[in-house]
Parts: C-alpha cells; structure tokens; sequence
C-alpha cells in the first residue's frame, strides 16, 4: 500500500518506504560500487525514481525486487560512465572485527575467512550470493534483477560454491 | 522434485521456499546424508555472506534536502528533451545486439542498387517498396514483450515499457532514414532521379506506415498490426504496378495512385501531416495508460 501513496504524492510515505528499504539497497549498492558516500548519493536517485515511477509500478514483481533492479541499473550506468573500475573485490570502509572470548572468536576467524574469499569472488557470482541470502529474493527474482535465466543463477550458485572451497583450501583463484 | 533437491536447498537456508517445498527438503535432509553435508556447506556461506552484508550497513542517513526539493518539481522542457535524448541513445545496444542495423543497412543497400540497375522508368519502385515495408517490420519487432526480454523492461523501471519501445523506434527509424538517405544521394549521382524526388517517394510512405503500426501495436499486438499495414501497402503497391501498366493505353479513372512515383509537395505534406498526428495519439495513448484495476502490492 505505499507504493500506492507515493504514486498519490504522499511524502510521508516515501519516508517510510525509505526507513523499511533503504537498508536493504543501501547494502546493496555499497557492495556494488565499493564506496559508501558513492552508494548513498545513487541511493537517493533510487529514491526519487521510486517517486516518480510509483504511478506505473504494476504489482507484477515485490516492492523490494522492483527498488534492487532500480539500483542495480543506477550503478551500472554510473560504472559504465564513469568507466569504473572497481577494486578487485576489496571494499572500503570496513571495520576489523572487535576481539571476544576465545569461542567466539574462532568462530569469528571461521566467518572471517568465509569474508575473505566472498571478497574475492567474481563480482556477478557475488551478487547472487548476496541476492539470495541476504536480500532473500527467489531464484525467478534473483534472474529478474540480474536479467538472466532462472538457470544462469543456478550454475552461477554453484560455481560460487565451487570457488569459495577452492579459496578456503587455498587451491588457486576462481573461475568465473 | 529430483531425488536429490540440491538446488532447493540455497533457497531453504533463506527462507524463499513455498511452505509445502520447505517441509518437503526438511523431510529429505532428515533422511538424506549427503543433503544434510551439502547444507551445511552452504549454511556456512549463508552466514558470511550475510555476516559481510552486515559490514556493509551503515546507519541510514536522511532522504537528502535535494530529493525532497525535487519530489515536487517539474522538469524543464530542456531537461525533458534531455532525458528523452538520452533514453533514445541509450537503446542503441538493443539495436546492435538484436541485428536490426545490419539488416537495415543490407536491405537498404541492395534496394539503392536494385534501382540503379533498373531503367529509368522503374527507379523509385525499389525504394518506394522496400523502405516503407522495412520500417513496419521495424515497428513491429521493436514493439511488444515479443520484442524484448521482460527482465529487461523490468530492470529499466521505472521508466514505462511503451515509452521505452518508443524510444528504440525512434533511434531505429531514425537509422533507416539515414541509411535510405544515403542511398538516395548515391541513386541522384548515379541516374536521373533527383534528390528530392527519391527522398518524397519514400519518406512520407515510410513516417505514414511505420505511424499506423505503432499505433495498431499499441491497441491491438504487434503482429496483425504489422499484417495490417504490410498488406495495406502490398495492395497500393499492386494496383500502382496496374494502373502504370495500363497507363500508356488508357486515360484511367480516379483515384490514380501514379502521383506515388512522383509526389508533389502537397501529396508529401498530407502523408507527413497523418504520420505526425498518428504518432501524437500514439504519445497520448501511452500517456495515459490507466493504472491497472485491482492493483495490489504483493512485496513487502
């Protein structure tokens, strides 16, 4: 239902769209183009295409599938633009993990790794990592945001899997 | 579901399953070693990967002072025809990538040097043929999902799918009238076709026909549309052989089609006149398209 008052110019509920999504894309976008100021500033366009694109969303996809495939665009056209190149994989930005009891720190120093070699994976193998468990889109969803088959996101799982055993065991770089 | 559900389990881990498919791989990894291994393993991915996103969320800052300043503003009419500029540019990459250049430009080669080798009589028939016909089945391919990949037009949101295709009929007709434009330079070098006249026979035909197919897609699909004006002109183009094959013995009666092959100022202008009013109500048609009844917002 808010999707329909923004479509009717309530602001308010744009606002409210924004505090329930803005997470989500913010991650989302800061993932995608490595810096967080960058990220917000396009997070913004996100929300003002929202604005004006409320009247004309169908209903056909959810609320959330519909804002990623709008910042998932927004960044490629600013990476295109700006012939971006984004550091292989390295965010900026990131804090170190605080220190804790020793249990939980090994299991810290586990998650870590697991971190590290996401960080080095190939950039659209990641994206569907990220799509599927942390944004928690469907695989038709996951395939409608990324704009390729229900199939390519399938073998795209798998290879990721593959390669993240390759770079916990230390055997080599990923295939893409 | 196969005996293994392997590709179900990423989507059990995050919740997106059906309540019957979530219950069925919980029953099968109660039972199932290897699936219960496999799950785990991307258990494990599960956690960093959202242990990663985490890193990544910072405090959500404040819709910014600009974006509240332009939710209310309208644009200028040369922001408009800005974005409108860019949205035309910007389907270039469909136009590459479904083949449509390449085509077109064959096409329009192989009608230049058609009427070239043709006598002079026959000249124009080449190019009042193909280039009409050539813009309705670029019409009709660029409109409709038939066209394009639904993902696509999704991920373009939100500006609106028909503004989208009108755009990329725009860029494509835009290409052919170069391309036939050029063609036309070459045949006024080359025979006793003026510039003029080769660029009346065509071009009026081209903007009339391709305008009636838009608009006939929009209310109705793109491939009678295209039928329809395909065979529109196919029935002109036959009694045009006709009525110039009995010209020499017969005066005939009107209505005569033979002012096509030489097209006076007005003939053009009322062709040209027609096309833009028909694209007009074409925009108007888009414009305002009504919201679908029963809308409902299935997400979150």
């Amino acid at each position: 239902m808010l999707i329909r008052a923004i479509a009717q110019g309530d602001t308010r509920a744009l606002e409210e769209l924004y505090a329930r999504q803005g997470p989500g894309i913010l991650a989302y976008l800061i993932s995608r183009l490595g810096e967080r100021q960058l990220a917000e500033e396009v997070l913004q366009d996100v929300m003002l295409a929202v604005w004006r694109g409320a009247g004309r969303f169908r209903g056909e996809s959810r609320v959330r599938t519909w804002m990623i495939s709008i910042a998932r665009h927004k960044a490629i056209n600013i990476m295109q633009r700006q012939r971006y190149v984004q550091a292989p994989h390295i965010h900026k930005d990131l804090p170190d993990p605080a220190p804790g009891p020793s249990s939980l720190v090994e299991r810290e120093d586990a998650l870590a790794q697991v971190r590290d070699a996401l960080r080095r994976l190939p950039e659209a193998q990641r994206e569907t990592l990220e799509l599927v468990f942390y944004h928690r889109l469907s695989g038709n969803e996951v395939a409608q945001v990324m704009g390729v088959s229900p199939g390519t996101v399938k073998s795209r799982l798998h290879r990721a899997k593959a390669n993240l055993i390759q770079l916990l065991t230390s055997q080599g770089e990923p295939d893409e | 579901m196969s005996d293994h559900p392997t590709d179900q389990i990423t989507h059990y881990i995050a919740g997106t399953l059906t309540v019957d498919q979530h219950q069925s791989i919980e029953r099968h990894l109660s039972t199932c070693p290897a699936c219960r291994s496999e799950f785990k393993e991307w258990q494990h991915i599960a956690s960093g990967v959202v242990s990663l996103a985490h890193e990544l969320t910072t405090p959500l800052p404040p819709i910014s002072p600009v974006l509240h300043a332009s939710l209310h503003s309208r644009p200028t009419v040369l922001q408009a025809l800005h974005s409108a500029a860019h949205l035309i540019w910007a389907q270039r990459v469909v136009i590459f990538r479904s083949g449509i250049l390449p085509a077109t430009a064959l096409v329009v080669v192989l009608a230049t040097f058609s009427a070239l080798i043709l006598p002079e009589g026959n000249a124009l028939y080449p190019l009042l043929t193909a280039i009409p016909i050539l813009g309705v089945v670029i019409t009709a391919l660029l409109s409709g999902a038939e066209g394009d990949s639904a993902y696509e037009l999704v991920a373009s949101t939100p500006t609106h799918p028909e503004t989208l295709i009108y755009a990329r009929i725009s860029l494509a007709l835009g290409t052919l009238i170069l391309l036939a434009f050029a063609g036309t330079i070459i045949l006024s070098i080359f025979s006793h076709t003026t510039l003029l006249g080769g660029i009346a026979v065509w071009l009026a035909p081209l903007l009339l026909l391709s305008s009636l197919t838009t608009v006939l897609a929009l209310v109705w699909s793109p491939l009678p549309a295209a039928a329809t004006a395909l065979g529109l002109w196919w029935g002109i183009l036959l009694l045009l052989a006709h009525q110039r094959s009995l010209a020499s013995e017969i005066p005939f009666a009107e209505p005569s089609l033979l002012p096509l092959l030489h097209p006076g100022p007005w003939l053009v202008g009322i062709q040209i006149l027609l096309a833009l009013l028909m694209w007009v109500a074409g925009w108007v048609l888009v414009a305002h398209e009504k919201h679908p009844s029963g809308f409902q917002e299935k997400g979150r």
